[in-house]
């Protein structure tokens, strides 16, 4: 049960992460196009969020033994999503004219738009493999699991958004429940405990530097 | 447990905040936009976001995607009226019953739906019977009358619908394929415009349906004709944009005119819109100048693919005249390709005098369907329209004579007419009246910048345009313009030598650095903004 509703956290944050790259599109399209230049933007602000949310998470992982952090990492993600809704098409609008017509002014507009969720959303991960985590001689296979749930969850996130999602809600309906769950589950995590089962972790200086996920074992095993 | 408290507040807060002040989908209150525009119907689809707008003072429903308006169609004369007309020659428009139509969306605050007929409000999509009139076989078939061809063609990309009706209006034998990506836009057209749901139920005396749609990509659908055994086209129209007036670039390269080439008839046309400019602007080629790469960049594709003979049909506004426009502003081009030669062999050329003699919606009298508006300016601010545009009845019910305290200034053509004035009272008279009319009528809504408060716009212009005339005057001038071969041609736009070489176009052609759009270097997404 302890370990499902880890892997379930994990998939609803991969979902939602995923739905908003798609979903963002449509925040940035009004007023800056549709051309190849819109999609770099947002899959580079993206990625670059989960490469800082993998450092990110990975360090307050080593400093907590429970879920509590993770609980308002979801929390404020879930914020950003819900007031999206509200500030995010006009975000856009309200750029000035030379960054609305520069090639690289939509950079802009991704990283003020997505960067915040969605380094939320990426530094779930490292915290979600140091409560998931139980035993030193499956630390691959734990982690493995996790990832790959957590990709399921993208892979869902992409699909079902272009799919269904787009063509049956609205824009802001779409943001506003996603945010609705990343709060209820970032809500039931701030109440509900869950605690890391490993060893006390091991003084910082001998953590190996790198992702989150690899510092959060090596401090395990030591 | 205090802290988790509050963070159940907070967040409480965030997603109250988000709920109350959720955005709509699509923007109306802006300037330059006319102030009673209304929404008939928004939909979302994978693709697009679209809303169908209404002005009963401009006289346009349009259909927008992402806001940006794509084309449109005149409310007046509404498809009834040219019934009414009773006129033989609009005995093709005549329908038996009239198709059941979807009911507008909530918001639509309006008792009666629009019921729009063919004429179109946007220029660009008026030139669209070029293709057939340019088709010489077509014509030479269809006898005295070249309404009466036979025409089979194919059309990518829908939009609102209006070039289709401005085909079905003048062209009673025309069989119609239109290629969409987008389910949904199909759908949001034949639920709102009557006409063209109407169109697409009717047959041919031979059985051809008027007007048929295809759901896939053009490039999937075209290329894949040959194995469907269908006959050519005679006529081919390129119309196919995404948000932002770029063309999807796997619609412009070199590799795909060769698939449409192949679809076509011999004499075959190839129509295309091609939103780009003539030359670069600023004296050192600054990136506004890159939409001229687009224009010039689509000619030459479509000559690599064996559609040598080109011709552009500049749209211009209403300020420019055929032989002096602005050659650094992007604008709608209508680009006709063809293996056969296009150019007027010498003064009264058949083809070109067939062109010039054409007469849009000939059924419909001028000085029926007019529009008069009233907007702020700024004068200092290169004459920036400063205000939404309100319906000319709102100023002129307080004061019937203010038309007269404002100055005529004329455009280059005719059917629309500008009158200014930067009298300071008649400024704040015409103020006071909006002000009154948005809180008797609109609950205190102010429209776009009117505000009293507002105190630097100082001018005030009345815009009239007559629809009709206005649709013939745009059509004739873009065809002088094009009939000056010497500038608008294909050669001399893009060079008359080595146009299969994909790196650069020869130093003497007008648009000299064009590149030829290839499958593997498929620039067109990326300057075309």
């Amino acid at each position: 049960m302890r370990i499902f509703s880890l892997y379930l956290t994990s998939i609803i944050c991969g979902f939602c992460m995923m739905a908003l790259e798609i979903l963002g599109g449509r925040l940035l399209q009004p007023v800056f196009g549709s051309s190849i230049d819109v999609w770099a933007a947002i899959i580079s602000v993206f990625i670059l969020s989960l490469s800082i949310g993998y450092v990110v998470g990975g360090r307050i992982a080593d400093k907590s033994r429970s879920n509590l952090p993770l609980a308002w990492v979801v929390l404020a993600a879930g914020a950003f999503y819900c007031l999206m809704t509200w500030y995010g098409l006009s975000f856009s609008h309200t750029l000035s004219e030379p960054i609305q017509t520069a090639r690289w002014g939509v950079l802009i507009g991704a990283l003020v738009l997505f960067l915040p969720p969605s380094l939320l959303l990426g530094s779930v991960s490292p915290m979600l493999v140091k409560l998931v985590f139980t035993n030193a001689a499956h630390v691959g296979r734990t982690t493995g699991t996790l990832y790959a749930v957590g990709s399921l969850g993208n892979v869902l996130g992409i699909l079902v958004t272009d799919y269904v999602l787009l063509e049956k809600f609205q824009l802001t309906s779409n943001l506003m429940v996603m945010g609705l769950i990343l709060g209820t589950l970032g809500l039931i995590h701030l109440f509900v405990r869950v605690e890391a089962t490993m060893a006390a972790p091991a003084p910082a200086s001998s953590a190996a530097p790198g992702t989150g996920s690899g510092t959060a074992a090596t401090g395990a095993v030591a | 447990m205090s802290w988790k408290l509050l963070g159940l507040l907070l967040f409480a807060v965030a997603a109250t905040l988000g709920f109350c002040f959720r955005d709509n989908q699509y923007r109306l209150d802006s300037k330059r936009m006319a102030a009673d525009q209304e929404v008939l119907d928004h939909r979302d689809s994978a693709y697009t976001s679209m809303t169908w707008v209404a002005s009963p003072s401009e006289n346009y429903l349009q259909l927008r995607f992402f806001d940006k308006v794509e084309g449109g169609v005149c409310l007046h004369p509404t498809w009834q009226e040219l019934v009414d007309l009773k006129d033989p020659r609009l005995a093709h428009l005549v329908p038996a019953t009239r198709p059941e139509m979807a009911p507008p969306a909530k918001i639509w605050p309006f008792t009666w739906t629009p019921d729009p007929g063919t004429v179109s409000n946007s220029p660009y999509v008026r030139l669209f019977p070029l293709s057939i009139l340019m088709n010489n076989k077509l014509v030479a078939a269809a006898g005295t009358d070249p309404r009466q061809a036979n025409a089979r063609i194919l059309v990518v990309g829908l939009g609102s619908g209006a070039g289709i009706a401005v085909l079905a209006h003048h062209f009673p034998n025309a069989a119609i394929t239109v290629v969409d990506i987008d389910r949904k836009v199909v759908e949001m057209v034949r639920d709102h415009f009557p006409l063209i749901r109407w169109l697409s139920e009717q047959k041919r005396a031979d059985g051809e349906p008027r007007l048929q749609f295809k759901i896939g990509d053009a490039r999937q659908f075209i290329h894949f004709h040959g194995e469907r055994k269908e006959p050519s086209y005679d006529v081919l129209i390129l119309d196919a944009y995404t948000a932002g007036s770029t063309i999807p670039s796997h619609l412009m390269t070199r590799e795909f005119f060769l698939d449409c080439a192949r679809v076509l008839d011999d004499d075959g046309i190839l129509l295309a819109n091609v939103i780009g400019s003539y030359g670069t602007s600023g004296p050192d080629n600054t990136i506004e100048g890159e939409k001229h790469r687009v224009l010039g960049g689509a000619i030459r594709s479509f000559r690599a693919a064996g559609l040598v003979s080109v011709i552009n049909f500049p749209v211009l506004s209403v300020w420019e005249t055929a032989g002096d426009f602005n050659l650094a502003d992007p604008r709608n081009n209508i680009v006709v390709a063809s293996r056969k030669p296009l150019e007027p062999k010498g003064a009264g050329d058949e083809r070109w005098e067939r062109l010039k003699s054409f007469v849009l919606f000939p059924e419909v009298a001028a000085g029926k369907n007019v529009s008069r508006q009233y907007l702020l300016r700024h004068t200092k601010d290169d004459n920036d329209w400063a205000t939404s545009l309100v319906d000319a009845s709102v100023i002129e019910g307080p004061d019937p004579t203010f038309a007269s305290k404002l100055t005529p200034s004329p455009t280059a053509l005719k059917s629309i007419t500008f009158r200014n004035s930067s009298d300071k009272d008649a400024i704040k008279a015409a103020r006071r009246a909006v002000v009154a009319w948005a809180q008797k009528e609109r609950g205190g809504k102010m429209p776009c910048n009117w505000d009293e408060r507002e105190t630097d716009q100082d001018a005030i212009a009345l815009r009239e345009i007559d629809w009709v005339l206005y649709a013939r005057e745009t059509y004739l001038t873009s065809v002088v313009a094009a009939r000056e071969v010497t500038k608008h041609g294909g050669e001399a736009l893009v060079g008359d030598k080595d146009f299969l070489d994909e790196t650069k176009a020869p130093d003497n052609a007008i648009l000299h650095d064009a590149p030829i759009f290839t499958d593997q270097r498929p620039n067109a997404d990326i300057l075309n903004r």
